[in-house]
């Protein structure tokens, strides 16, 4: 198929579905139209020649003002060169089909956007995506194009993952650009790719490597391709089970999943991280601060333009006390010693990516197990303690784990070893068990597979 | 660190707003301070976790 019948499908299913799903904010024909002519000009091969992808409204597409989910952004002046990963997927034969939805400047994990309405999640519309990537995984999951980038903070690759029932990875903290990314904390953001299945995500991924002297946050690593040992199994791999922190409020769906996912890797223990709570609030207030200290100037100016959801956070976390903020930086890096002692006899590590599957849009308390809790921090409760520290994390997703919603499991890796992540996904893939089909109401997708 | 005791966002927030520019109306304060004290409420597991003296704050961090 040409890159110009590709992207012409995906135009049409975008047109036809993305009303219901609401994961679009910018669709790009024209700009689309003249890439995959560009492409299907120079002949270009491969495994992501002529296919359309879509990226999180935060990174800097040429031509269009890089809104970041927020309404002060609109007027913004146009993009005038494309974000890093959006410049690579493209050299490498890829279709940029338009901007996605999102929480305002990545501060949420629901999508509740009050300026562009809430992403709905394609397995329930009447249900959320998960944020702050909320259009990055409902486009995917409803078959609107097959890949799509999202930026994860504390959990905003890993959460949408989960809810909408696709796989989302949160490459080690450094290891891919951010050039062109808006930035919300910058200590913590993660850039990183969706897809719903293995070998596209492990080939996106790939093309997504390589040094950017932009950057100044990416850490020079050689690149570690993951396609060549895709197939290889995890024979030797040591793989246990975060319990503690990791076993607190869950619904019987997470933790059926995270049994499942044990049970074919072949779990042999479980392995307890005694500072993951302390390290996730150590994530919690770093992200309460400096959230707010890179939005300040515009709280003091334009405080009721931002997302009524987001306003008093904001405000609050810009009065932090210094002294909260340093000891919550020393605590994050006793929290990296423990864990990377900890990883010292894993491998990979399994834990629940969401505590829940999709709640309903509008939602604000979550009960689980006698627990009550605010719904929108506690979706993070697992996945912030993870970035909080930079380990790399592959979430793969199980269908059908309450009714007809999907909940996604997270394999934890050590730092730089995305690649054994990918193995263990790529197995559980062809075992059945972690496998993400097109959302049924949505089935006649633009991309079979 | 965190005496949640004897913490008061409320007085808190009204003290430290002008610090950084910022002025709030009663009802805003209030809502202010009741984010503050959710922050607090889930900070408090770091704020009162002990560190070495040779614990470096993680400001640009290396994994």
């Amino acid at each position: 198929m040409s890159a110009t019948h590709n992207t012409r499908a995906a135009l049409a299913h975008i047109a036809t579905h993305d009303g219901e799903v609401n994961a679009f904010t910018d669709i790009l024909t024209e700009r689309a139209l003249a890439q995959a002519a560009k492409v299907d000009a120079a002949g270009m091969t491969g495994p992501l020649a002529g296919m359309p992808f879509a990226a999180k409204n935060l990174f800097d597409l040429k031509g269009n003002p890089t809104r970041a989910g927020s309404k002060i952004r609109r007027t913004a002046a146009p993009a005038s060169t494309d974000a890093a990963l959006v410049a690579r997927l493209e050299a490498a034969g890829m279709v940029c089909v338009g901007a996605l939805n999102m929480d305002e400047f990545a501060y949420g994990f629901t999508t509740e956007n009050s300026h562009d309405g809430p992403t709905h999640n394609p397995h329930d519309l009447s249900r959320i995506a998960g944020g702050s990537s909320g259009g990055s995984a409902a486009c995917v999951a409803a078959g609107m194009v097959p890949v799509s980038l999202g930026t994860d903070t504390n959990g905003s690759i890993r959460v949408p993952a989960s809810l909408c029932g696709i796989f989302g990875l949160k490459p080690t903290y450094g290891r891919l650009p951010r050039t062109g990314a808006t930035l919300f904390v910058a200590a913590l953001d993660h850039v990183g790719p969706f897809a719903r299945d293995v070998t596209m995500l492990a080939a996106v991924y790939d093309a997504l490597q390589g040094p950017d002297a932009a950057d100044p946050a990416q850490i020079p690593m050689p690149v570690a391709l993951t396609m060549p040992g895709l197939e290889q199994g995890i024979t030797g791999m040591r793989i246990a089970t975060l319990g503690g922190w990791f076993d607190g409020p869950q619904t019987p769906a997470a933790r059926a999943a995270v049994a499942a996912v044990a049970q074919a890797l072949g779990s042999s223990g479980t392995a307890i991280w005694e500072d993951a709570e302390s390290t996730r609030a150590a994530a919690f207030l770093s992200t309460s601060s400096e959230g707010a200290g890179f939005r300040l100037p515009e709280l003091l100016t334009m405080l009721e333009e931002f997302e009524p959801l987001t306003q008093d956070r904001l405000l609050a976390g810009a009065l932090l006390p210094a002294a909260w903020i340093f000891h919550a930086q020393r605590v994050r890096a006793v929290g990296q010693a423990s864990m990377r002692a900890l990883l010292a006899d894993w491998d990979i590590l399994i834990a629940p990516a969401t505590p829940t599957p999709a709640t309903p849009i509008g939602q604000d308390m979550l009960e689980m197990e006698g627990v009550t809790m605010p719904l929108r921090p506690s979706m993070g409760l697992y996945t912030q303690p993870i970035s909080a520290i930079g380990l790399p994390v592959l979430t793969v997703p199980l269908q059908n784990a309450q009714g007809v919603l999907p909940i996604g499991v997270q394999l934890i890796g050590r730092p730089w070893q995305e690649a054994t992540l990918f193995r263990a996904a790529r197995l559980l893939e062809q075992a059945g068990l972690c496998v993400a089909p097109v959302a049924p109401a949505f089935a006649t997708p633009a991309f079979p597979g | 660190m965190l005496d949640q005791k004897n913490f008061d966002p409320a007085a808190y927030v009204a003290a430290a707003a002008p610090a950084v520019g910022l002025t709030l109306d009663a009802q805003r304060q209030a809502r202010v301070a009741a984010a503050l004290a959710l922050v607090a409420r889930v900070g408090a597991a770091a704020l009162n976790r002990p560190v070495p003296e040779s614990a470096e704050p993680a400001a640009m961090f290396r994994p």
